[in-house]
């Protein structure tokens, strides 16, 4: 049984005249212990797949369809009373600014102990040993100390490792990490990744890792799904996708990575926006923009297996299906 | 069961002691805050009003203006410069003593001890050079020169007790130590700022007052203190709000009480300088000379000023037009003396046989908020001259900052309300010619002169035989006001509002008495 | 810490210099008091000895200099009027305005935080907009027309409650306080809710938006991603964020409920300072709108300190000298 199990997850945005697709009929699984990183540029729809999981989502966002099951549980029919008790201990979720996502007003201590307590019968000083324990975990060195701190006290990298243990005091299932490491530098971004990975080998948690960086999942995620304008276009094990995109806009992507081309070369930019979701363009989503773009491309493809467990939507992919 | 029968009515008795004997109480609603509870402190109408039922003098004044006797029985002059008074036997003061001749020569000294009050009373003791105890119950009192208006000096000094109030602070006073007086009334509580509480005076001499408490509260503001009596927290007030008279008088739970009061309002004008700084050509310019030097030009502003008009719709008839200084009742006002007739056409007449036939302009001052009306009735007067072709221009202001340059004769033409109780007096005060030294014109802005009106006033001050000086006071007031010292505009009307079953009477001094309000 | 009130306490000192400086020229620029006061038939012998007492015919400057000098020994003069100490005259009124004063206040904080706090929640429900409405009208109404109205209809009409005065009191510490007995509340409820309608509507607003502002911010999105409960979210998170406004804005409104009574004091003769400020500035009586001018900005400035040190107390990422 997969942690995970999303099928056709479609969002929209807005009044419901003519509401913004914002994501249309996105299915994903994850298993016990694998990383999926879910990449593509701002605005494809990716986070809005994180806070739909999560249950997250305020109006004017709205789920209009699609199912959600989190350890064979459907939570697409669960009321938001029920939901809150899965947040915080079933599912985690942490967020892309870590200046801003600890209470300025409370201290460390406070913020990990109540989120232990909103779900488990735990006293006050066994709260506090957890907390400690975990602040210990995630690589904040005189915990007791950080304990009776105050968020403004701690650097951004050590707020971000807070908020992960925060995340994953109650052990959950599945952790949903939307651009964690987007606003660290190199070397904390790295460090994070080393902390995210042991943890998920030593407690076999599912992560789902949502980024722009494909840099990022690169020798980190074990699959990869790439989003662009609300649609998955490409999926697959990260190391078969990266070494050969099917799906022209992954090409793309990998071609502007700095150092993935001579020094010197310009890197390859792909013209014009993405497309207006309301409505959609007819057809292919990337047909404006794709340099092998043609007259089927009028017709909106599927997405289709290729093999070795991979799937893209393309009437012309680049790695041909056997 | 005996025992049961004592317990019973024992018990019944004690009840009794307990419940309030039914009293008689009587709220005032009162429109002007009480300064301080020492009679001798500052001469100000609402501490005097205060003290009038705690204190006496050895004159009164009833409700019509006229001399009545207080603390004394009888006086009299005994020669042209002294003047005789006979107290009355066996009056008791708060605390029992016994009032005598040094209670009195103490008050009359006290005033000038008091060097820090802003308006002392010693205007009314300077007068007096000499005191003299005859015996027990009469004093004699000297003056430089034969002086009329002694007895009514003497009734603005309250009679103290010499044993309280010997070395007593205003702080004495105002916590009830020092307030030991004859009056009708003996001190309860002062909550300064908030509410006076009085008890009735059993050992007073005179008529019993009809009430066992009176309770007076300080409502300076108008709508508060009209929504107190309404809603029943006072049963009378005193200066009825304008706006709410006719409301009140449509009101089958209140009654209206009104009479016209000493208070004359009429206008100074500037008659000494050549050139006055508020009136001009209507361009603007200053003028060859000042036209109201001019006595047809002053006759002409009285003539244009249509008093019933005046009276009628900006007052709201809450006066009467006024053709004296001093109300009718009063010492020294003159019966034929009539309001002037409102007569525009003959106005212009005398202003074009003055050599003003274009008129001129000038600006007419006054206060805002001191009189009824007071900036309405500034603007009407100045429509109506207007009229006539004097181009009037209006400024008013609060009187904080109006008196102070009104008396430093900043202004051409300047309203004026005066409240008196003898025309002698009001005319040396306004039209006597201004000498720093006699104290003569102190508040004569326009600092009109006229040797033979100042040889009346003065014969008048000097009359000690009464009927003798109402005649020269009158003949001083009929030469001034034939000259337009001043022009009168009207008596202005007070007025109380009571609640149904209290019967009041008036008083021509504004005073609200508790004695006046009687339960019918 | 200590460097930091001895600053304030020199800044406090200043102020009060400056204002009675101030003070003492404004009410010497309106007018001549004695115009007033002195009886009409002194002459000018008399008046004039009348200006030597009281030191009237002195130089501004001069009578300036008197007073700074009778003030180091803590006498502020004599009231012209009263012919009582001034200083003595504002602070038996202090009391009176300092109680409708917290009064106001508590009743602003009790009705205008919670309402605020759930109209910040809930903004698109109809009640949130009825609030709101309301609100804008408790800003606009004027004291004076607020305060006749509650007296017209809960004294007159209804005859509920008294249309006036401060009735009983009862002693607190030496202090007289209304709170003490029934007939006190009684007093108390109309001008306390007069003089709260402003500040209630004000604190509401404000409320309002900084709910609104506080559930925008990241740290509610992650409180939320914990699974927190959405009371202990609004209660402790949220509460504790906008706490640092209210608490800030209700100190600085607290000043101006003090100076601001006046119309609410003078409307139902509530006997406090603001009542005499009023009166001694008709009568030019100086000596007291000094006194009480001194007194205000003291409180002024007191009011200030409490509040800042509220403020570190409540705010972490402010203190009032950096922790080694």
């Amino acid at each position: 049984m997969s942690v995970l199990d999303v099928k056709d997850l479609t969002i929209h945005i807005g009044d419901t005249k003519s509401p913004a697709h914002a994501v249309d009929s996105v299915s994903l699984h994850i298993e016990r212990g694998e990383v999926v990183a879910l990449v593509g540029e701002s605005g494809s729809g990716k986070t809005l797949t994180g806070l739909a999981i999560a249950g997250l989502l305020d109006p004017p966002l709205r789920r209009v369809g699609g199912e959600i099951t989190l350890l064979g549980e459907n939570l697409s029919a669960l009321p938001e009373s029920q939901l809150r008790r899965r947040r915080g201990d079933r599912l985690a979720m942490v967020f892309q600014d870590p200046m801003a996502t600890l209470n300025p007003v409370l201290r460390i201590e406070t913020q990990l102990v109540e989120t232990i307590r909103a779900h488990r019968n735990v006293g006050r000083n066994a709260a506090r040993d957890e907390a400690l324990a975990m602040l210990d975990e995630v690589g904040i060195t005189l915990p007791a100390q950080r304990l009776r701190a105050y968020p403004h006290e701690l650097s951004g990298g050590m707020r971000q490792r807070v908020a992960i243990g925060a995340a994953l005091i109650n052990r959950p299932a599945l952790l949903i990490a939307d651009e964690p490491t987007t606003a660290l530098d190199v070397t904390l971004q790295a460090q994070i990744l080393a902390l995210i990975d042991q943890y998920r080998r030593d407690h076999g948690t599912a992560v789902l890792w949502i980024t722009h960086d494909l840099g990022v999942a690169a020798g980190f995620a074990d699959r990869v799904l790439v989003m662009y304008a609300g649609q998955i276009v490409e999926s697959g094990p990260c190391a078969r996708v990266l070494q050969a995109p099917a799906h022209p806009y992954t090409a793309a992507l990998l071609g502007a990575i700095p150092g993935s081309v001579p020094p010197g070369t310009p890197l390859a930019t792909l013209p014009g926006q993405p497309p207006g979701l309301s409505p959609p363009p007819e057809g292919c989503r990337f047909r404006a923009r794709c340099p092998r773009a043609a007259a089927a491309c009028i017709a909106a493809p599927p997405q289709v297996a290729t093999g070795e467990a991979r799937t893209v939507r393309c009437f012309f992919p680049l790695v041909t299906p056997p | 069961m005996p025992r049961f029968h004592h317990a019973l009515t024992a018990l019944t008795l004690a009840f009794a002691a307990i419940l309030p004997a039914h009293a008689a109480d009587l709220r005032i609603g009162l429109a002007a805050d009480v300064s301080s509870l020492d009679p001798h402190f500052v001469n100000i109408a609402p501490n005097i009003a205060l003290s009038s039922h705690l204190f006496e003098s050895l004159t009164s004044i009833d409700p019509n203006g006229k001399l009545q006797p207080g603390l004394a029985t009888s006086w009299k002059a005994v020669d042209p410069t002294t003047w005789e008074f006979k107290l009355r036997r066996g009056v008791k003061f708060h605390d029992g003593s016994e009032l005598t001749a040094d209670d009195v020569i103490f008050s009359l000294d006290r005033p000038a001890t008091l060097t820090n009050s802003p308006g002392p009373f010693t205007s009314y003791t300077k007068p007096i050079v000499a005191k003299q105890v005859v015996d027990r119950y009469t004093v004699r009192l000297k003056t430089a020169t034969p002086y009329g208006p002694l007895p009514l000096d003497v009734n603005s000094i309250f009679i103290v007790s010499k044993k309280a109030a010997q070395n007593a602070t205003p702080e004495d006073f105002n916590s009830g130590k020092a307030l030991i007086g004859t009056g009708p009334f003996k001190f309860a509580s002062f909550k300064r700022g908030e509410a006076i509480e009085l008890v009735r005076n059993p050992q007073y001499w005179g008529e019993k007052p009809a009430w066992d408490k009176v309770t007076f509260r300080i409502l300076t503001s108008d709508a508060p203190r009209l929504a107190a009596l309404l809603a029943g927290d006072v049963d009378a007030i005193e200066n009825v709000p304008t706006a709410d008279i006719a409301r009140l008088k449509a009101n089958p739970k209140f009654v209206l009480a009104q009479r016209a009061s000493w208070r004359t309002l009429f206008w100074q004008l500037d008659q000494w300088r050549d050139n006055s700084p508020y009136v001009t050509d209507k361009a603007g310019k200053p003028l060859a000379r000042n036209p109201l030097k001019d006595v047809r030009v002053r006759q002409a502003i009285s003539k244009a000023i249509n008093r019933d008009a005046l009276v009628e719709r900006t007052l709201e008839g809450l006066a009467i037009p006024a053709g004296n200084i001093v109300s009718p009742g009063i010492l020294g006002n003159a019966k034929a003396l009539k309001p002037e007739a409102y007569d525009p056409e003959g106005a212009k007449k005398l202003l074009a046989a003055a050599g003003y036939p274009d008129g001129f302009a000038l600006t007419l001052h006054g206060p805002n908020n001191r009189y009824i009306n007071d900036e309405q009735v500034v603007q009407t007067v100045a429509q109506l001259l207007t009229r006539v072709g004097i181009q009037a221009r209006v400024e008013t202001l609060p009187l904080s900052a109006y008196f102070g340059k009104a008396r430093a004769g900043d202004y051409s033409v300047a309203l004026l309300g005066w409240g008196s109780l003898a025309g002698d007096f009001a005319l040396r005060s306004l039209v006597g010619t201004p000498n720093p030294d006699t104290g003569w014109g102190s508040w004569n802005w326009g600092r009109y002169s006229n040797p033979k009106v100042d040889q009346l006033v003065a014969a008048s001050l000097a009359s000690v035989e009464p009927q003798e000086r109402e005649k020269l006071a009158e003949q001083a007031a009929t030469q001034a006001l034939k000259d337009y010292a001043v022009i009168p505009l009207y008596h202005q009307y007070a007025s109380w509002g009571l609640k149904k079953g209290i019967k009041f009477t008036p008083r021509v001094d504004e005073f609200s008495f508790a004695w006046q309000f009687k339960p019918e | 810490m200590s460097g930091f009130m001895i600053r304030r306490l020199i800044q406090a000192l200043l102020v009060l210099l400056t204002m009675s400086a101030l003070v003492f020229v404004a009410v010497f620029a309106i007018g001549d008091p004695l115009a007033l006061l002195v009886d009409p038939q002194a002459d000018q012998h008399d008046i004039a000895r009348v200006r030597r007492g009281l030191g009237l015919d002195q130089p501004w400057w001069v009578q300036y200099a008197r007073f700074l000098g009778a003030l180091v020994h803590g006498d502020l003069g004599r009231s012209f009027v009263h012919g009582e100490p001034a200083i003595r005259l504002v602070l038996e009124r202090m009391p009176a305005t300092l109680e409708l004063a917290v009064a106001a206040l508590l009743i602003a904080l009790l009705v205008g935080v919670p309402l605020g706090l759930w109209v910040g929640l809930q903004p698109r429900s109809w009640s949130a907009r009825l609030i709101d409405a309301l609100s804008l009208l408790g800003f606009s109404l004027p004291t004076f027309w607020v305060g006749m109205m509650f007296i017209m209809l809960f004294g007159v009409w209804l005859g509920w409650l008294p249309t006036g005065g401060r009735g009983e009191t009862t002693l607190w510490l030496g202090i007289p306080l209304s709170i003490g007995s029934l007939d006190g509340w009684r007093h108390l409820l109309l001008p306390a809710l007069t003089l709260a309608l402003f500040k209630c509507s004000l604190l509401l607003r404000l409320t309002a938006s900084a709910t609104r502002e506080a559930l925008r911010q990241d740290y509610v999105r992650f409180a939320r991603a914990r699974g927190l409960h959405p009371a202990r979210i609004v209660f402790v998170h949220v509460f504790k964020n906008i706490l640092i406004p209210i608490v800030t804005v209700s100190g600085l409104e607290f000043g101006s409920l003090i100076a601001f009574a006046v119309v609410t004091e003078t409307v139902f003769a509530w006997p406090g300072m603001g009542k005499l400020l009023i009166e001694a500035i008709g009568q030019l009586d100086r000596p007291v709108v000094v006194a009480y001018l001194l007194v205000t900005v003291t409180l002024f400035v007191t009011i200030n300190l409490a509040v800042d040190l509220l403020y570190a107390l409540l705010d972490p990422r402010v203190r009032l000298r950096s922790r080694s």
